[in-house]
């Protein structure tokens, strides 16, 4: 509705601006990239002109490379980055191959911002764990910023890292930072290096070195379902309430608003129930059962 | 009740034992500390001795001659380390070094043995105990064994 204040040019600024659809990729021109490993790579894109709507940590884009093909890519920035979006991509098949070899200046197409969040944007007073695996800390990026601002000066903060070897951890310079700002960091790799000195082993053995209160812990997991799993059970043996744990699925994202149906977990499509639920059943029970 | 079984009340592992058990293994243990770089283990020693870590990480490793030792799996706060007393022929299959300070309970594996056979009541609730190490370490060897941060392949659309 166009009120009787709003003058001529805001009134056409209006018409010629409908609402995004979310079914049309909008331009974003790639403003920064660098390499995180041999095969993932990080770009932060800001909109050519119009901009998706805000977004939340935990959800996901669409990202199009044009003549190539369209993927679901989590966000893996803080909502608090303005319209520039960051986006962290492994070199896996056609269209992440397309995106993973782009430069600074090209302009690929974004739907969104789809799915459930972490609900680090009202995060509570709570101690946190985040666990996350290999390219899982990729979704988890943007809500360990979150807690970083909002909760390390307060509570506990607990960001558990595992890697198949030291050469595939990724945002080794956020860490720092994030250490900084009061985030706790804890890493291990399954196979070591000579140069590594840290932890070997599961990233579950993680947990005992961590300090926060159980009764008081909310936790959020993101990576291999084999690890998720084991994960979130080992969290509620040190005492974590299983309704305090968050975990990040991922499916064959298509259309992102739960329309195509390809996402399909049991009742849920993950694109529009998901990709962030509970640790509750169906969804715990559907992770070790095999899909029909 | 004495330090070291105050100390031991408290470890995770032995948690859910009865006092008397707690009291066995407090007859044959006793404190000690390392520091960073010292060899607690050698592949092919007696096993001689256990240790609960209560701080500090230790690397247990197999040694190349001709390369860089390959670290298997690292130790921290309130683990176990040492399990080859348990059965013959009682050697240590890897090394085990102290990354950095390490504070932990010492226990004398001949001691434990002979506690465990003459008190089979506590025995078997030890070992049961003790038991659940070896699940955990042998479902987490299991894990790292899928390789699960591998490559997996893209969802193209239409597949």
């Amino acid at each position: 509705m166009i009120s009787a204040n709003q003058t001529s040019a805001t009134i056409a600024d209006s018409i010629n601006e409908p609402e995004a659809s979310p079914f049309v990729p909008l331009p974003y021109k790639i403003v920064n990239k660098h390499h995180d490993t041999q095969d993932i790579a990080t770009i932060t894109i800001e909109p050519v002109d119009k901009a998706i709507p805000p977004y939340k940590s935990g959800q996901f884009n669409m990202l199009t490379v044009y003549r190539v093909g369209e993927i679901a890519i989590s966000i893996s920035s803080p909502p608090t980055s303005g319209k520039r979006i960051v986006h962290t991509i492994r070199d896996v098949g056609a269209v992440s191959h397309a995106l993973f070899n782009l430069e600074i200046g090209d302009v690929i197409g974004v739907r969104g911002a789809f799915g459930t969040d972490w609900q680090t944007d009202e995060p509570g007073d709570a101690d946190y764990l985040v666990v996350a695996g290999g390219i899982g800390l990729a979704p988890l990026r943007g809500a360990v910023v979150e807690l970083a601002e909002k909760v390390a000066a307060r509570h506990n903060v607990n960001l558990l890292i595992g890697a198949r070897e030291p050469a595939q951890m990724i945002y080794e310079t956020d860490m720092k930072r994030l250490e900084q700002m009061g985030v706790k960091v804890y890493k291990t790799v399954d196979m070591a290096d000579s140069g590594w000195k840290g932890s070997v082993g599961l990233v579950t053995e993680l947990i005992e070195k961590a300090v926060f209160d159980p009764k008081n812990t909310k936790a959020l997991i993101c990576g291999p379902e084999v690890m998720i799993r084991f994960t979130a059970r080992k969290l509620i043996e040190f005492g974590i309430a299983a309704e305090s744990i968050l975990v990040s699925l991922e499916r064959n994202m298509q259309c992102g608003v739960g329309l195509c149906g390809h996402c399909q977990l049991g009742p849920y499509l993950i694109c529009r129930d998901g990709p962030v639920f509970p640790w509750a059943p169906p969804v715990k029970d559907l992770l070790s059962q095999k899909e029909r | 009740m004495s330090d070291i079984k105050a100390i031991l009340s408290k470890v995770p592992l032995f948690k859910q034992l009865p006092d008397e058990a707690v009291t066995l293994l407090s007859e044959c243990a006793e404190e000690v500390s390392f520091e960073a770089e010292t060899q607690i283990l050698t592949e092919g020693a007696m096993a001689s001795t256990f240790y609960v870590v209560k701080s500090g990480e230790v690397s247990l490793q197999v040694q190349q001659p001709q390369s860089i030792p390959l670290v298997i799996q690292t130790i921290n706060g309130n683990s176990l380390l040492g399990l080859s007393w348990i059965s013959p022929p009682y050697q240590w299959s890897f090394d085990a070094i102290a990354l950095d300070k390490v504070e932990a309970v010492e226990f004398h594996a001949a001691c434990v043995r002979e506690k465990l056979q003459a008190h089979p009541e506590y025995g078997f609730l030890i070992m049961q105990s003790i038991l659940g190490v070896f699940l955990e370490r042998l479902q987490a060897t299991r894990t790292r064994m899928l390789d699960i941060y591998g490559v997996t392949k893209e969802v193209i659309p239409g597949d």
